[in-house]
């Protein structure tokens, strides 16, 4: 098995994150991959329309419709910044890197095949153009960090109720179980929780298999879920005291 | 391990960038280049498709054809020409095609059977008998003259896929190079007049290993969307 330790130091201008993950690239118990047309990387039937619509922009613009990108770039790169914060966890590198996402997009449209899934081709580009930053920040010998940005800032204890204070004190505990995943187990986790990939989608982005995708995004629940519980076993002694 | 996992259960996990994620849509992209449509794409690889034979082709009108080819030997050519060439079909479909597919885990293995598969069929169908002569000296020459052959086609596999593959770069890459490689292995079999199995598989046949190392070392920078 091969394995490559792969540190993601994450964030510009001082704030970034370190996640360090062994990254087995062959799974142990990994079985063959389904012939379905999505497990090609090819539409699903039951797609959403807004998906729809962007795998057709994609399409026209593949086929040489220049003026489809636009279009393109404002109903997908939502979708890509918010895979890209979730992995990284700061919203200014997230923005940076969709900005870069879209331009290794327009390099290779001529490679987007025809029937093609557009979101789940544009989070693999996003994935790369996050491990080159990560890359390159390790080059450069980043400190590692956590950025604490906009979420912690909109928040402002002394102006806020109890409830609103509970959330984000759950908020923090489910950002700092997911900082402890591995990098596998958070894109798994990210790619189906939030992105609303299929498992087929996802293992195509991660280039493993469905059920090598469902067990990191099993992995990570059970983490997620302990941390949860951890912390409210927690408040629940503080409350009793 | 728990493959039969309900994924509709992470729905539990509550979602802490909920708020930064809805933020206003991202600034409109601020670069933005020339780039190949889908059609110039296909262009782009039938045109590199048919300069890596042009190339080849090149090469043995300087090299020449090996002595006998008109006469006795055709079959036995036409054998050691047709197994390097099944073993590029065979690297060339699981470089290039669409999604991880059932080579999702399997890519050292789609990468290593090509030239093994060309090492064992030669074992078989071509004399082993060694006349005494020096095999070092033939087979590091045909060595040499399969990188040249190499070089071309890789250089062009390359280009017709930059920015091509945006998962398994390296192996499809890796992939593409035994496949360049195996190209190269086929054409000098018409050139080099030692047919004997032990000088086929090491002197030709050792392209395709540097083809896939090449490849997966370094063409993966370029192909890599």
């Amino acid at each position: 098995m091969f394995a490559l330790t792969v540190r993601v130091a994450i964030g510009e201008s001082g704030a970034s994150e370190a996640a360090i993950a062994s990254f087995p690239m062959v799974q142990p118990g990994d079985k063959a991959f389904p012939r379905s047309a999505e497990a090609a990387g090819e539409r699903s039937q039951t797609v959403d329309p807004a998906r729809r619509a962007i795998d057709d922009a994609m399409d026209r613009y593949a086929r040489g419709d220049d003026a489809a990108f636009d279009r393109l770039y404002a109903m997908a790169a939502p979708r890509v910044r918010s895979f890209l914060l979730r992995m990284c966890g700061n919203l200014a590198l997230a923005e940076d890197l969709t900005q870069e996402t879209f331009f290794r997009v327009s390099r290779a449209r001529g490679s987007f095949e025809e029937r093609a899934a557009a979101i789940p081709w544009f989070i693999s580009i996003a994935r790369n153009a996050l491990y080159d930053h990560a890359r390159r920040a390790r080059t450069r010998g980043d400190v590692p960090g956590r950025d604490r940005t906009a979420a912690d800032q909109l928040a402002d204890p002394d102006t806020r109720g109890d409830e609103v204070l509970a959330g984000r004190e759950l908020f923090d505990v489910v950002r700092a179980a997911l900082d402890r995943l591995t990098v596998q187990q958070r894109e798994a986790f990210v790619l189906l929780r939030f992105e609303g990939l299929s498992v087929a989608e996802a293992a195509v982005v991660l280039g493993t298999t469905p059920g090598a995708v469902k067990i990191r995004a099993f992995r990570a629940y059970e983490a997620l879920r302990a941390a949860i519980e951890a912390s409210a076993e927690i408040k629940g002694g503080r409350h009793a005291r | 391990m728990r493959g039969d996992f309900d994924v509709e259960r992470l729905a539990e996990i509550p979602d802490p960038f909920a708020d930064q994620a809805g933020a206003p849509e991202p600034g409109a992209v601020s670069r933005r280049v020339v780039s190949a449509t889908r059609s110039g794409v296909k262009t782009m690889r039938i045109v590199a498709a048919a300069g890596a034979i042009v190339y080849e082709a090149a090469w043995l009108s300087l090299a020449g054809l090996r002595p006998g080819l008109s006469y006795g030997s055709a079959s036995a050519v036409a054998v050691a020409f047709v197994i390097p060439l099944l073993a590029v079909a065979v690297a060339w479909s699981a470089g290039t095609r669409r999604g991880p597919g059932p080579v999702a885990t399997a890519w050292p293995a789609w990468v290593a059977v090509p030239p093994l598969f060309f090492g064992l069929l030669t074992l078989a169908v071509s004399p082993r008998a060694l006349e005494g002569g020096p095999f070092w000296a033939g087979a590091l020459h045909c060595m040499g003259q399969t990188m040249i052959l190499t070089v071309g086609p890789l250089a062009l596999g390359a280009w017709a896929y930059r920015h091509a593959f945006a998962t398994a770069s390296r192996w499809r890459t890796a992939a593409l190079g035994v496949a360049c490689g195996g190209l190269s292995t086929a054409t000098i079999c018409l050139s080099c007049p030692d047919p004997t199995a032990l000088h086929v598989i090491v002197g030709h046949g050792t392209a395709m290993v540097v083809g896939g190392i090449a490849g997966g070392l370094l063409g993966y920078r370029l192909t890599r969307a």
